[in-house]
């Protein structure tokens, strides 16, 4: 099972809460790694990364 | 200077002819047998599973097997005007609301990094937690749906088609709002003012002069649009209701044991069809009303303070609009209960402890992700290379990886696991994938046109030159490549891993094969 089974299997079941926390953790992820590739995009912009 | 190699000379000092040596040794070029390796394996992940979706379903076609299924027919009709109402719904909705959005935006706002984030959150999230979202805002105890009651106002029911299309719309929208943006932007600056100048209002420069040239990019959107709600499994399932789709039928046909199992074959074939019509009239539709122009580094801003004040509350009110959900999520994470009051009884961090408590899904999520993603950048390097040396092969593959896009998750779900299932009948299973093994196969499959993306665009920014004076220097193909074209697509590399693990991690559509259902 992963995250988005578990969130989806809580939702189904009515468990908001649960699937709720599951969410917040899996968009926690997601921005983390939104985040980091935009910082890799601004630090490529600005040469920082290129050879 | 060139110096020629000693050669061998009679007493008398002249020149003997050289003697003969070993025929050269063809080099075998590494890259380009890594470029159709991976060629291969694209062929393997993308075309096998979804070419034998559609020679069983000719197959049965062909030799009459729908005769014992009457009702077959009619239930595919009712299922692709659903989906077609649906998908068309969203499509004219979304589009309807990004195009001012993203005139707003682009000539009248000033930049607000506040206001782009809002309006590209949902970005984010899986269209499934959106619907999760949609459930916590406006379910049958729901909070909106709650407040209202109490002042007498009865919401309408959520589950159905109104669920689905309020999810898709709020989701949607960033993915039409930045396509259209980008377009916007690619408008010369001249032209517009040349408009202005010429006696036009904003309104008018903007309906007969900008949106004429940003035409292929609504288009697009609208591709986009149309092809993300046609295909999206997740949202039907939660706030679907009574109101079937083609992909949640295929999924719940597939992974139910008490159907015919020729069915959820069938509706895929029908659901590949459909996307790749689509997909082919809007490209024919995109060079039909395509403009050549040159890229402005600036855009047109119109000087205009009432339209200031209007595009910031229609643009706020968007985003806030687009908000709400994440904060009912994050609330109702954290909520004992939430329904008859505006805001929840108490508060508790349970729900995250008993998470703690069960780390299985998390530490699977990580670890696919993880395994799934170097593999899928890998065979997005190669890809791209052979991209960009060109040549037919090359166009194919680009093709090829625009599929996975185009056509429904779970619908590639079926088609590997239904391919699996062929080779372990024919005692070809290799234990390595089998299980978690064949998830990680289905996310490469399906999220390879994200990397692919990325390296093709950062292989055509490569100065050749580069490459080509470390050739005549005397270094191997080979070594070019890891020693000068490589380390200028470092940057590429990491924002392709990013991106590719941001979307296998959030994937839904292969769930299929978590079941273990096969055949």
């Amino acid at each position: 099972m992963t995250l988005p089974v578990q969130i989806y299997g809580h939702a189904l079941e009515g468990n908001l809460g649960r699937a709720g926390a599951v969410s917040m953790v899996l968009l926690a992820l997601v921005a983390v790694g939104t985040l980091a590739a935009n910082l890799l995009a601004s630090r490529r912009s600005a040469g920082g990364l290129s050879a | 200077m060139h110096t020629p190699p000693a050669g061998r000379a009679d007493r008398a000092g002249r020149d003997l002819p050289a003697a003969p040596g070993p025929p050269p040794v063809p080099r075998v070029d590494f890259l380009r047998v890594a470029e159709i390796l991976a060629a291969a394996c694209l062929v393997v992940l993308v075309i096998v599973p979804l070419a034998a979706i559609l020679v069983d379903s000719v197959t049965l076609v062909a030799s009459g097997g729908l005769g014992d299924l009457p009702d077959f027919l009619p239930h595919l009709m009712r299922l692709t005007r659903n989906s077609l109402f649906l998908a068309g719904t969203v499509t004219i909705v979304v589009v309807g609301l990004s195009m001012p959005l993203a005139a707003f935006m682009t000539r009248a706002l000033r930049e607000n990094s506040m206001l782009k984030l809002g309006l590209t959150l949902p970005l984010l999230a899986p269209p499934f937690v959106s619907a999760f979202a949609t459930i916590v805002l406006f379910g049958r105890v729901g909070v909106v749906t709650q407040v209202l009651a109490r002042i007498g106002i009865v919401m309408p029911d959520i589950y159905g088609f109104l669920g689905i299309a309020v999810t898709h719309v709020m989701h949607l929208l960033p993915l039409a709002y930045l396509t259209i943006a980008a377009g916007l932007q690619s408008v010369p600056r001249a032209v517009e003012e040349s408009a202005i100048s010429l006696g036009s209002s904003p309104f008018q420069a903007i309906t007969r002069v900008v949106l004429p040239y940003a035409a292929p990019h609504v288009y697009m959107a609208a591709l986009l649009v149309f092809l993300a709600s046609f295909g999206d499994v997740g949202a039907p399932l939660l706030v679907g209701g009574q109101y079937l789709v083609l992909p949640t039928e295929a999924f719940t046909r597939f992974i139910s044991f008490m159907v015919d199992r020729r069915v959820p074959v069938l509706l895929s074939s029908w659901i590949v069809l459909i996307s790749v019509c689509v997909m082919f009239a809007v490209r024919a539709l995109m060079r039909r009303t395509a403009i050549a122009h040159t890229f402005t580094a600036t855009t047109y801003t119109y000087d205009a303070p009432r339209l200031r004040v209007v595009g910031a509350v229609f643009c706020g009110g968007v985003a806030l609009i687009l908000f709400v959900p994440y904060l009912a999520i994050l609330v109702s994470s954290v909520a004992t209960v939430w329904g008859p009051d505006l805001l929840p009884r108490a508060l508790t961090f349970d729900h995250y402890q008993a998470l703690w408590r069960s780390v299985g899904p998390l530490r699977n999520s990580l670890v696919i992700s993880g395994v799934a993603t170097p593999l899928a950048v890998l065979l997005a390097l190669a890809i791209g290379r052979l991209v960009r040396e060109g040549g037919r092969l090359g166009a194919a593959m680009d093709f090829l990886t625009l599929l996975p896009f185009v056509i429904s998750g779970v619908v590639l779900g079926i088609g590997i696991v239904r391919v699996y299932a062929q080779l372990e009948a024919a005692g070809l299973t290799v234990a390595l994938l089998s299980g978690p093994g064949l998830l990680v196969i289905a996310m490469v499959s399906r999220r390879i046109p994200y990397p692919v993306r990325v390296m093709n665009a950062s292989f055509m920014r490569i100065d050749r030159s580069l490459e080509e004076c470390s050739v005549s220097l005397g270094a191997s193909s080979a070594t070019t490549f890891a020693r000068v074209t490589l380390p200028q697509l470092y940057p590429a590399i990491l924002a392709a891993s990013t991106i590719t693990f941001i979307q296998v991690i959030r994937e839904l559509g292969p769930r299929s094969l978590s079941t273990g259902r096969v055949g």
